[in-house]
């Protein structure tokens, strides 16, 4: 009588909406995961974000997220792109018109596309993506870190119409005057937020000269391909380097101090070498010691700083800080050399 | 009394519905999001891997159908991270020793050898070390088992195929000296190339070319050379 007739309680009420709930979140999580690995680009983005967050909590953890990031292929062509892409995956097929201008246009706007697409996607270049914890603590020196977002393979069939398409290819030009579908502002206005000389585009000459290379001899090969390539180089300012430095000595005291064992025998330790001489000795030898090892950070620091202000200060505008680093996106020749020159090493995948 | 103990257990357990449910589906979350990120993390450096093999061999059964007198074929490798870590290595139809994968013929491999820094001597060893003579190194039956296990295969129409690295000495002292030669090609971080070339009788090399000496080939261990003077 007194307990059958009861309604439903406000804690069961509470707790079927909770258990709604997490069932909502739980699909909505399956739609992103799903989502994700349909498309690449988020996935890429997801990733990105991933490694950024473990290295705000620790640089060290930075390393070990990888960045699911795939160069994507794309074949503008009046034919097809076998040299380039015979057997790789995920090749983006785009038709060039018949009409040179329009081809032209077209060729301007997929790869002015891309370079935004790339710049999005790693991150506008605020998130610190490459650097290492060695480089944080001025042992290493820092070192410019690509991936390369997409390969572009032009494929013209006649030499005419590669001369005239190739030769008058002007994607700075696009970039400058062409809205990014979508939004008020032109691509060089979203990417560099305004400052025209803080983003680099691409040597002009190197890539009218991609037609001039002699591609008759090489069946299968990079000629006639343009990368897309986010690069990146952060060097730490002197400040930041010897405060990490000062953080991990902090750290690894309290460590020791709090290790039983290690702690003490230290401190015995101590107690025998601090005699009349042995202080003197030790002095000398940790003296030394720290100002080796303070003198080799402050060299790594200052040479960081030097190449990245070469490396950056080409790209960026007078009034920016070259030394502090740079985040670019480049469009280059797809090869050895000229990725080389930009990148010690590529991280993402191909 | 034990028919009203059960029903008061029964009347419990519906209480406790909601959060059994509720457990479950954290659980679940937990399981799911962790399985997510796993393969998110986990496949990709083995799809990178086994994507450039597939890539390598179309290249290779492409330009092999072709006209291919006095062209050079030229095969780009995109890098990755951890792409050092993996190898391309051939087998011939004829090989003695080769992992089971490949035991219908030739094929090209791709390997992942762990660990490779200070253990190289584990995957390799080093034979004709004579002074006229540049060293080469074999593949050891780790390195067989490691394509075995850690590695993908892939069938090619060849009946001899040879994977080859070339080092030129760079000038650093080392314990050899000399050009050294690899029977395997080493994936790197950065944009590389391989040449590939078609002799007669059916039979392939890809070659990878460099002009300075890989590090590990550099700090040679005396005791590996018996008959160096």
């Amino acid at each position: 009588m007194n307990g059958k007739k009861r309604g439903v309680s406000s804690r069961e009420v509470i707790l079927s909406f909770v258990a709604i709930f997490c069932f909502v979140v739980v699909l909505g999580f399956f739609h992103l995961w799903k989502s994700a690995e349909s498309n690449e680009d988020d996935l890429c983005y997801l990733s990105v974000l991933s490694r950024a967050t473990a290295g705000e909590i620790s640089i060290s953890a930075k390393g070990a997220v990888p960045l699911k990031c795939y160069t994507k292929k794309i074949c503008l062509s009046d034919k097809d792109c076998k040299s380039s892409f015979f057997g790789e995956k995920n090749v983006v097929n785009i038709g060039l018109p018949r009409d040179n201008d329009k081809a032209r246009g077209l060729i301007e706007k997929t790869t002015a596309d891309e370079i935004y697409r790339c710049w999005k996607m790693m991150g506008e270049g605020k998130l610190d993506l490459f650097s290492t914890y060695a480089q944080s603590r001025g042992w290493e020196q820092a070192k410019p870190v690509c991936v390369i977002c997409s390969r572009i393979a032009i494929n013209l069939t006649g030499g005419e119409r590669e001369k005239q398409i190739l030769g008058n290819l002007d994607v700075k030009n696009y970039m400058r005057y062409n809205r990014v579908p979508g939004t008020e502002k032109t691509y060089i206005e979203s990417i560099s937020g305004g400052e025209l000389k803080s983003v680099a585009v691409y040597d002009d000459e190197k890539i009218k000269n991609l037609v001039t290379e002699d591609n008759k001899k090489i069946i299968i090969s990079d000629a006639n391909q343009l990368a897309v390539v986010y690069s990146q180089i952060h060097s730490h300012g002197y400040g930041e380097v010897f405060k990490n430095l000062g953080s991990d000595v902090a750290v690894a005291t309290a460590g020791i101090a709090l290790t039983p064992g290690v702690g003490g025998a230290l401190k015995g330790a101590t107690r025998v070498i601090i005699t009349v001489v042995g202080a003197k000795v030790a002095a000398v030898v940790v003296g030394v010691g720290v100002a080796a090892a303070a003198g080799r950070v402050a060299y790594n620091t200052y040479a960081s700083q030097d190449f990245s202000a070469a490396f950056c200060g080409e790209f960026q505008g007078a009034g920016s800080d070259s030394k502090k680093g740079c985040s670019i996106v480049q469009l280059v020749p797809y090869n050895k050399e000229n990725i080389e020159k930009i990148c010690t090493y590529l991280d993402g995948y191909p | 009394m034990d028919i009203l103990k059960m029903k008061n257990r029964k009347g419990d357990l519906r209480e406790q519905v909601p959060e059994i449910v509720l457990v479950v589906l954290i659980i679940f979350t937990f399981i799911f999001g962790g399985y997510k990120l796993y393969q998110i993390y986990s496949a990709s450096e083995i799809d990178a891997a086994k994507n450039i093999l597939e890539s390598v061999v179309a290249k290779i059964n492409l330009a092999k159908g072709e006209d291919i007198k006095d062209k050079a074929v030229e095969i780009p490798l995109q890098g990755f991270k951890g792409a050092d870590n993996w190898w391309i290595v051939g087998f011939s139809k004829n090989d003695k020793i080769k992992p089971q994968k490949c035991y219908r013929g030739s094929c090209l491999c791709i390997c992942k050898f762990e660990n490779f820094v200070n253990k190289e001597y584990d995957y390799f060893s080093i034979i004709k070390p004579e002074e006229s003579t540049i060293y080469f190194f074999e593949l050891r039956g780790k390195a067989i088992d490691s394509c075995q296990e850690n590695g993908f295969c892939k069938d090619v129409e060849f009946s001899k195929v040879m994977t080859l690295s070339e080092y030129e000495f760079s000038g650093t002292p080392s314990p050899t000296n000399k050009p050294v030669k690899v029977g395997a090609i080493r994936l790197s971080n950065s944009l590389e190339y391989v040449q590939v070339l078609f002799h007669d009788k059916g039979e392939l090399s890809v070659k990878f070319s460099s002009k300075k000496t890989p590090d590990w080939a550099l700090n040679i261990p005396q005791f590996l050379f018996p008959y160096v003077k």
